[in-house]
């Protein structure tokens, strides 16, 4: 199973994900959402590839901009990141075998896109680290993470 | 006089948060699906709105009824919440938007509604949950919690400095619902909690009032856990 659900702002990311990676699912939920039903829209999916990557027992990857870690863009974006976060650690809890985890990445706006690729190729590989929340960004320093 | 608009009021940390507030001088507008909360409003000399908060027409007399008052918002509790605990892969869609619009719908949707009323020094507190860190069974209740922990922080950017914006991460806490569960199970989840016990509802109310009082005027996009250290242990 190897299953992107990308959107408009990471659609790079689907042609830079090493072809190694064959198993596993990445949610990226980066676009600034315009209202509620969005939000929800978004929240669903990453319910239902949840759901499949714990029947299949395979790696998921949510990606959220790094921006809406410290609430900077908009309440519902800030919501959507804080939402897909603890999705990944609650469904971490559901992983019963040691090959699967479940992490976010977040992407800043002038995110090095090769580098961001192989940070989200490795988490769909191996499967060290579970239930982590990885800012590929520089601002979260002297910050508190959510 | 600005009111306090209190969410699921009408029993459990709702009801102490609404007892707190009301012995603290605040003019309260308790609101709640349940119709027990007329009589909670009645007892506590505040307004009452029995709504369902997910319902357009339910935030609309929340407003019509702040508006009444005239003298704007002086503090928001998004208290109300769900669970529709299941294992993820038992977990239906149905209960996934259900609780996702329950408990952080319905208090974006209060927020957008009474921004514009919300006063100088005002304070928005949401009832988050130590859940929102992960938990086994509930997928659905931790984004919404988590979600919750999100837009605080965002919105305390957006509305500083008129307004506060904190959050709450309760933990295990003596409810009628967390009563439901056998004695085992209650042993078991106390016996990993460092205070050794549950909280009590009056130990989130305490914190409730005090965010929103003005001892709390330095504080603002913070999650501040009540939970008897179970957080860290």
């Amino acid at each position: 199973m190897k299953n992107l659900l990308l959107d408009d702002s990471t659609t790079w990311l689907g042609e830079l994900l090493p072809e190694t990676v064959t198993d596993g699912a990445v949610l990226a939920a980066c676009d600034l959402p315009s209202d509620w039903r969005s939000v929800e829209d978004r929240l669903v999916e990453a319910f239902r590839v949840a759901g499949e990557c714990t029947t299949e027992q395979v790696p998921l990857v949510y990606v959220v901009h790094s921006a809406d870690l410290r609430g900077a863009r908009s309440a519902l974006a800030g919501a959507l990141a804080g939402a897909l976060i603890s999705c990944a650690r609650a469904v971490a809890f559901e992983f019963s075998r040691r090959s699967a985890s479940a992490n976010v990445v977040a992407l800043p706006d002038d995110v090095d896109r090769p580098g961001a690729a192989r940070v989200i190729g490795g988490l769909l590989a191996d499967p060290v680290m579970t239930g982590e929340l990885i800012d590929l960004g520089s601002a979260k320093l002297g910050r508190l993470q959510p | 006089m600005s009111v306090s608009v209190v969410t699921g009021a009408a029993r459990g940390i709702g009801l102490e948060i609404a007892r707190r507030l009301a012995a603290g001088g605040h003019e309260l507008l308790l609101v709640d699906v349940d119709p027990a909360v007329a009589a909670v409003a009645a007892q506590l000399g505040a307004a009452a709105v029995c709504a369902d908060l997910t319902d357009p027409s339910g935030l609309a007399e929340i407003g019509a009824e702040v508006h009444r008052s005239g003298g704007g918002v002086r503090a928001i509790v998004n208290n109300a919440g769900i669970t529709r605990d299941a294992r993820l892969t038992a977990m239906s869609e149905t209960d996934f938007r259900l609780v996702l619009r329950v408990n952080l719908g319905a208090a974006y949707a209060l927020i957008h509604l009474l921004r514009d009323e919300l006063v100088d020094g005002s304070s928005i507190v949401s009832m988050s949950s130590r859940s929102y860190l992960g938990n086994f069974g509930q997928f659905n209740y931790a984004a919404s919690k988590g979600g919750l922990v999100g837009m605080t922080r965002a919105l305390a950017r957006e509305l500083a400095p008129r307004t506060r914006v904190n959050a709450i991460a309760p933990g295990f806490t003596d409810t009628e619902m967390t009563r439901a569960v056998p004695q085992a199970t209650w042993d078991k989840v106390t016996s990993a909690i460092p205070m050794q016990r549950a909280g009590r509802p009056t130990e989130i109310a305490e914190v409730v009032a005090f965010l929103t009082s003005p001892a709390a005027s330095y504080v603002t996009g913070q999650v501040v856990f009540v939970c008897g250290g179970r957080s860290v242990a």
